[in-house]
């Protein structure tokens, strides 16, 4: 009695389990098992060939190793000005057309998101183009504003601020049209209300408009913190992390010492800092902001 | 259709592979278990190779220029000839790309499915010979070919006793320049044409390039540490000033002597003055040549025979200015007299399959694609062999085989050599923009360079 | 700068409570600013302007200052020498490795999104917010165990090496876990009564019901897997089997820098994904703003 019980309980859950199945499989073998094998790997010393246990050996490097400091240093510093600056500016653009006519939004949410879309070699190639010193035709256009040539991505200066506005071109389209949908989602009554109290703009931005999409933001910034801290690709086409490292990143890196220097366990190491930042992160603006959001 | 039903089926079993790893508790177990099946089948390939005919795998680089031929379809065509009068071999070619294909030829190293033989320069080549997966060729030369060979070019091919590259031919890198732009400058005598061996000094250099930076829109010379490229380029130029880059035996980077921190001092001040291109830390040598190559440059730090073609054919093809006119000049030396040339040595290795009839076949093979005047001609570079004689009737070509005699120690054959290069541009960035004094950049370069070169 | 951008936040239904005068200083400050976001957006549009006009100039025009702003002279050749590249083949290469990660990620999320909103079995809220902590990790940190994983299957510069780790990710799982709940459990109940065994209830009536969903997914698996650089990066390695971005990444290395042939090499890596973007951003915007939505 008691296992025909059984049987019948477990044919009520088995198609449950066999519609996950398919997906399981391949969540297991590379994404979950992968993640293991990389705590473990970065205990090893591994170039390929031979696997040595090093134990913490590879994570007191990359503590002393100066270029992985800075690197580090400089993958929050693009963190530190890209999620500000995009939350800000695509807030901004998303307030003045949110209550436009359709092909004003559409417009804009095509014109910020084509660089996210269209692929990221090909954002970052022209970029290489127009940020050339000697023919590119940025220098060209400040020129005519009688500014000097600058050495965009040479100059220790420059050469991060050059990245990150390429960062940025690439991280706020989506923003854009969160934020869009989401400000269309407010009831103009809740506006209206304020607008008959004769509340001033700023006011209605800060006590109405702000609460309700305060979801969104946090939802943006979590997700521009992630995808910054993964910068790789606009690094390793524009200036392989020159000027003496000033524009390396934790990924970049990490590619290198994997794929250059065949140092598997090393990178692996790279890539689990990065993680342990990442969700602390994460989990510290969730807390945070999550406060007093209403559900 | 069908290839989307051999991706699910693939899929499934990879995924059932995978699970079953990962219930076995993975980690280093894991890895020996798939090492030992890679061990199975190599030795089955052993078997099957007895009986049939040996068949052996060469990798090239797109080194052999065929115009009109796209790359891997010359040695195609040798591999054909080859196999007319060898019929108890096949041999298969494979045409591998010059980014991605050294780190095809690693995999296949680390996942045991090496190929017979790569066509390459010493630089990765000795680093296989380093993992113990070449084997010697020491035996393919007979007294009479090391004497036919120089010194300073079998140098190139052997580590500990061991040669592990059978060389072909050699191609001098020099410095190019575009005559043209001079004469419109009015200051052609700058150059060391007329001079004996053109030798030249770094200050008739400095002249030279403070005459075509008056001219408007074109750029003295353009300096690149962008990426890895080109890196012994450089490195030679700072070499020039009668610095080392290593210590005989290899074990030391020493470039940062007085003689390489002048050197390195003289760039950053150069490059200060606006005598080389703005954006160096950025430039490629590709976006060099490219530069030169369209006029916009007078000289091009990065230049070999090969180049040279490429040159005619663009302007031929009305890509580069029809009035364009090149020279090559070794690069200025401290004294002027003494000088350090960088070259590449290419060759064939023979990976180590456990197989000795593969091994005899891809010698075999080998013996013919080095020892036939026309196939060396068609690198586009000097035979390393001197009884091959001048291949070239061009003045400007027979100058540049001459500077064959005059290469220096580039550190090729060193420990790590790959990580070595990967920290040489950053340390003349940090000098270049000033992050780092020109000594404190050698010095730092110099110690994490002799650290890497200690790794095992 | 404040003041104005403040007074955005009327809608335009608010009641007509002003005076004629306030309301067309509104009309004009509106006007203002969407102006401003308009030229700001064109900025966004620049580089693909510069690209597609580049990819008719030849390296002299390239590389001249000033700058040509329409090539006077376009050419051809770029082109031509496109085909021979072989960028054709690449991009082909290109097409099926999206279609099939894309193909592979909407069978498997569809069903394991219905098993995990509408099945009742032991563990489903643990494995959902597995997924969910997996989506924050940073994916490059299993990238170096899934390279040597991939080593170790002989799976290495294949396609199917780079197919499989995509199908594992879990973003469509979550994705279509959070559209499939929003159908009515009635409806599934409905079909059970009619006789629907598991599979034609999940066929029948879920899949075409969660069709939208899917649109949305596909969308952003094709532009995920068409525009994974890193992982093509150091997977592919051999010239006929590279990805269009991956090629003409390497142009820059191997053809020296023809920035008119790696432009015409860029437009061709952009098109499809510009062109699937514009025609169906309306699925883009319901996924992107359908992922921001938590559980």
């Amino acid at each position: 009695m008691q296992s025909q019980n059984g049987m019948l309980k477990f044919k009520k859950v088995l198609p449950g389990y066999l519609f996950l199945l398919p997906a399981m499989l391949f969540f297991l073998a590379f994404v979950l098992y992968p993640i293991f094998d990389a705590v473990i790997l970065s205990m090893y010393k591994y170039n390929g060939v031979t696997k040595t246990f090093t134990g913490i050996s590879n994570y007191v490097t990359l503590i002393k190793d100066d270029v992985f400091r800075r690197s580090l240093s400089n993958t929050v510093l693009m963190v530190l000005i890209n999620v500000p600056v995009t939350l800000v500016v695509s807030l901004i653009i998303s307030l003045i057309v949110f209550n436009k006519n359709e092909f004003i939004r559409s417009f804009t949410r095509a014109a910020f998101y084509l660089p996210a879309v269209s692929s990221i070699v090909t954002i970052s190639i022209v970029w290489k183009w127009i940020y050339n010193p000697m023919f590119g035709i940025l220098n060209y256009i400040v020129g005519i504003f009688g500014i000097e040539p600058v050495n965009w991505l040479g100059d220790k200066n420059f050469a991060l601020l050059s990245l990150s506005a390429v960062l940025f071109t690439l991280s706020v389209g989506q923003p854009i049209i969160l934020y869009i949908a989401a400000l269309g989602n407010i009831p103009s009554t809740y506006i209206e209300a304020a607008d008959i109290d004769g509340a001033s703009a700023w006011v209605r931005i800060t006590r109405i408009i702000w609460p309700l999409i305060k979801p969104t933001s946090l939802y943006i910034i979590v997700i521009t913190t992630i995808n910054s801290f993964q910068t790789f690709a606009i690094v390793q086409l524009l200036t392989s992390g020159g000027p003496s490292y000033r524009t390396s990143t934790i990924v970049f890196q990490l590619y290198q010492s994997a794929f250059w220097n065949d140092e598997y366990g090393l990178a692996s190491a790279m890539g689990m800092i990065l993680s342990l930042i990442v969700v602390i992160i994460s989990v510290v603006q969730y807390k945070f902001l999550s406060n007093d959001v209403e559900y | 259709m069908k290839a989307f039903f051999k991706t699910i089926a693939a899929l499934t079993l990879s995924a059932v592979m995978a699970v079953s790893v990962l219930s076995g508790c993975g980690g280093p177990q894991g890895g020996e278990q798939s090492q030992s099946k890679d061990d199975k089948s190599a030795s089955t390939q052993q078997e099957v190779g007895l009986k049939e005919k040996t068949k052996i795998t060469f990798w090239f680089y797109p080194r052999y220029n065929v115009s009109g031929k796209e790359n891997g379809v010359y040695e195609k065509e040798l591999a054909a000839d080859f196999m007319k009068s060898n019929e108890d071999a096949t041999v298969e070619v494979e045409s591998i790309p010059w980014n991605g294909g050294p780190e095809k030829v690693n995999i296949a190293i680390s996942s045991n499915a090496m190929p017979d033989s790569v066509f390459d320069f010493p630089g990765r080549i000795i680093g296989y010979g380093q993992k113990g997966v070449l084997k010697d060729l020491s035996k393919m030369l007979t007294e009479e070919d090391k004497k036919d060979i120089p010194e300073n070019i079998l140098s190139h091919c052997i580590d500990n006793g061991k040669m592990y590259m059978y060389p072909t031919a050699v191609s001098p890198i020099a410095i190019a320049v575009n005559k043209k732009i001079f004469k419109d400058a009015g200051a052609l005598d700058l150059l060391p044409l007329d001079k004996p061996d053109r030798a030249w000094s770094i200050s008739d250099f400095e002249k030279a390039l403070e005459a075509v930076k008056k001219l408007k829109g074109i750029q003295p010379v353009v300096l690149f540490a962008g990426n890895e490229q080109g890196d012994a380029s450089i490195r030679m130029l700072v070499q020039n000033f009668g610095a080392d880059f290593v210590s005989e035996d290899h074990t030391k980077v020493v470039i940062n002597s007085d003689a390489g921190v002048a050197g390195v001092q003289w760039l950053v001040d150069s490059y200060k003055k606006g005598l080389f291109a703005p954006g160096a830390e950025s430039a490629t040598a590709p976006d060099a040549q490219d530069l030169f190559q369209q006029g916009k440059a007078a000289f091009c730090l990065l230049y070999g025979a090969a180049n040279k073609n490429i040159l005619k054919a663009m302007i031929d093809e009305g890509k580069a200015p029809a009035d364009f006119e090149l020279a090559y000049l070794p690069q200025p030396t401290a004294d002027g007299v003494s000088q350090k040339v960088e070259a590449q040595v290419f060759g064939y290795c023979v990976f180590d399959n456990k197989d000795d009839s593969r091994a005899a076949a891809s010698q075999k093979f080998i013996d013919y694609l080095c020892n036939n005047k026309d196939i060396v001609k068609t690198i586009g570079a000097y035979p390393v062999r001197q009884s091959m004689g001048d291949l070239y009737d061009d003045p400007e070509l027979k100058f540049l085989g001459t500077l064959s005699g005059k290469v220096a120690d580039t550190g090729y054959t060193m420990n790590n050599y790959a990580k070595v290069r990967s920290l040489w541009f950053p340390a003349l960035q940090a000098a270049l923009t000033g992050d780092k004094t020109a000594k404190a950049a050698l010095d730092d370069f110099a110690a994490k360079a002799t650290a890497a070169i200690a790794e095992k | 700068m404040k003041g104005n951008s403040v007074n955005i936040a009327f809608r335009n239904n608010i009641p007509a409570r002003n005076n004629i005068s306030a309301n067309s200083k509104k009309i004009f400050i509106d006007s203002v600013l969407v102006g401003v976001v308009l030229l700001f957006a064109l900025m966004f549009l620049f580089p693909f302007y510069w690209m597609v006009t580049g990819a008719f100039k030849i390296q002299m025009v390239a590389i001249s200052i000033p700058p040509e702003w329409f090539p006077k002279a376009p050419t051809l050749d770029n082109i031509k020498l496109l085909a021979k590249v072989p960028s054709g083949r690449w991009f082909l290469n290109s097409l099926f490795i999206s279609g099939a990660t894309t193909l592979l990620v909407c069978i498997t999320s569809a069903m394991a999104g219905y098993s995990l909103s509408k099945k009742e079995f032991p563990g489903r809220n643990i494995i959902f917010w597995m997924f969910v902590a997996v989506m924050t990790l940073p994916k490059q940190v299993i990238l170096v165990p899934l390279f040597v994983m991939m080593r170790k299957m002989q799976l290495f510069d294949s396609f199917t090496g780079l197919i499989l780790p995509a199908v594992g990710w879990p973003f469509g799982i979550f994705l279509m876990k959070q559209f499939t709940q929003t159908l009515p459990s009635e409806l599934l109940q409905a079909a059970k009564i009619d006789g629907c065994n598991e599979l034609q209830t999940f066929f029948k009536i879920v899949l075409p019901l969660v069709k939208p969903g899917i649109g949305a997914l596909a969308i952003f698996t094709f532009m995920s897997s068409w525009n994974d650089y890193f992982w093509q990066l150091i997977m592919i390695k051999s010239t006929p089997m590279k990805t269009i971005p991956l090629g003409i990444a390497g142009m820059q290395e191997e053809y020296s820098t023809n920035y008119g042939l790696i432009m015409a090499g860029s437009t061709l890596a952009s098109i499809p994904m510009i062109a699937v973007f514009l025609s169906f951003q309306k699925y883009f915007t319901r996924g992107i703003t359908m992922g921001a939505v938590k559980g």
